[in-house]
């Protein structure tokens, strides 16, 4: 009965999870991206620290659900957490490239999480894509403001990436096959990529669900998960384009050959302190993919962590809990100050 | 909590099944296989597209890619101002941020 009652809920959509469950505040914004900060009276560590993802996920899943959120994890940690969103995009957006991300929204929203804070300093903590913002901002800016970076699976030798991006690196598939008329390529099209590569997924999602029917916080785990995996956003026809050309052709991030609006910048160049996290059982970035971050950056510059995990599992669920999120604060403790500024 | 027999039964035809399955998903064929998949239903979509559009001409009308098309231009207009907005707000930086 009871099984029947949640079945019915779930498929009417009469449920939905209860995503973004932690409290927080809009505190600056610009065109379509937003700038969230997690309020707390118990901080005891400086500088702030500022959350961001790439292009393809909704920020969401950074604060999944109560008892299983990154976001709230790493405020009860004893940071000031603060969390980029850069929106939905649409047609305004399709012009937008990888230096609009990575050289102007994303610096000003750390100015903007800085003045918020008080700060004089801001650290970063990037997931995935997100790490390619914030390692080509720092590469190309002296005195950014920036204490220190901490990556999650982030994706630097495009060799070592999913096969099923061949026939785009090879240029038997062009950019512009997949961009729709409204200049993006469709959420559907980035949902698509990762369903395809996990042609059971779908079938063992009914099975978790039926599963798990009886039980009301693992039915709204599993509906969370279920989003996460399906809602996926628009990507910019500009930067896609970019993207394939610069960063999966020319492998420019692995080669040293990174070029930003005209202007080679190095990775040799970033000043700061870099923390790499690798799940080491990633198959959307493969550990192959991002464990030459440390050779390309300066000597004694990043630190590198394997954490036996997914993709997903990075950030959340019990190997987040136990494993991710102890290397990260530990992390950051050592490379923050004690102490409410 | 354990999961219960059935579950795990599940899970190792699941890897069984789909373990191969993921191996050949990542193969050159496959990946060849969907890009002209990919490129055939564009075009299929974009011949469909024109005879519409060709169709609506003929009575005057404006078809959904005229439409899409003004919608683009505005779009690309509005994206030059917000870029010559940041040009503006990089002169008078709220931070100290130095380009190299």
């Amino acid at each position: 009965m009871l099984r029947a009652r949640n079945g019915v809920q779930y498929v009417a959509g009469q449920r939905p999870p209860r995503v973004e469950p932690t409290p927080r505040e809009l505190v600056w914004r610009q065109d379509k991206v937003r700038l969230w900060r997690y309020r707390s009276d118990t901080v005891r560590y400086h500088p702030p620290v500022l959350l961001f993802l790439g292009l393809v996920s909704r920020s969401f899943v950074l604060d999944l659900l109560p008892g299983n959120s990154f976001v709230a994890r790493l405020r009860d940690a004893g940071f000031d957490v603060f969390l980029v969103d850069w929106g939905e995009p649409d047609e305004l957006e399709a012009e937008n490239t990888f230096e609009t991300y990575a050289l102007d929204y994303l610096p000003r929203a750390i100015a903007a999480a800085r003045q918020e804070a008080d700060a004089a300093e801001i650290t970063l903590l990037a997931y995935c894509m997100g790490a390619m913002f914030g390692l080509a901002m720092l590469a190309s800016r002296r005195r950014s403001q920036v204490r220190s970076l901490v990556m999650l699976a982030p994706p630097v030798d495009f060799d070592a990436m999913s096969g099923l991006m061949a026939p785009l690196r090879d240029g038997s598939l062009l950019p512009d096959d997949l961009i729709d008329e409204r200049g993006l390529v469709p959420a559907d099209v980035v949902r698509r990529f990762f369903q395809v590569r996990k042609p059971t997924s779908d079938v063992t999602q009914y099975v978790s669900l039926w599963q798990n029917l009886w039980n009301d916080q693992a039915l709204e785990a599993q509906a969370a998960m279920a989003r996460w995996l399906r809602d996926h956003l628009p990507f910019p026809g500009a930067a896609f384009r970019q993207i394939v050309q610069t960063f999966l052709r020319e492998n420019a991030l692995a080669a040293d050959g990174l070029r930003l609006r005209g202007r080679r910048v190095s990775l040799g160049d970033i000043e700061v302190p870099t923390l790499s996290v690798i799940a080491e059982r990633d198959d959307i970035v493969p550990p192959a993919a991002s464990c030459g971050l440390p050779g390309l950056l300066a000597p004694g510059r990043c630190q590198e962590i394997r954490i036996p995990a997914g993709h997903v599992g990075l950030v959340v669920g019990g190997t987040a809990a136990k494993r991710t999120m102890p290397a990260i604060t530990g992390w950051l403790e050592q490379h923050s100050d004690k102490g409410v500024r | 909590m354990a999961a219960p027999l059935w579950r795990n039964v599940y899970d190792r035809a699941e890897r069984a099944i789909g373990g191969p399955l993921e191996r050949h998903v990542e193969t050159p064929q496959i990946a060849g296989a969907l890009a002209t998949a990919t490129r055939l239903r564009r075009a299929a979509g974009r011949r469909v597209d024109g005879m519409l559009a060709w169709a609506l001409h003929q009575a005057g009308l404006p078809a959904k890619r005229d439409v899409r098309e003004v919608q683009r231009s505005l779009a690309r207009l509005e994206w030059r101002v917000r870029e010559i907005g940041h040009v503006l707000e990089d002169q008078n930086p709220p931070s100290d941020d130095d380009h190299r």
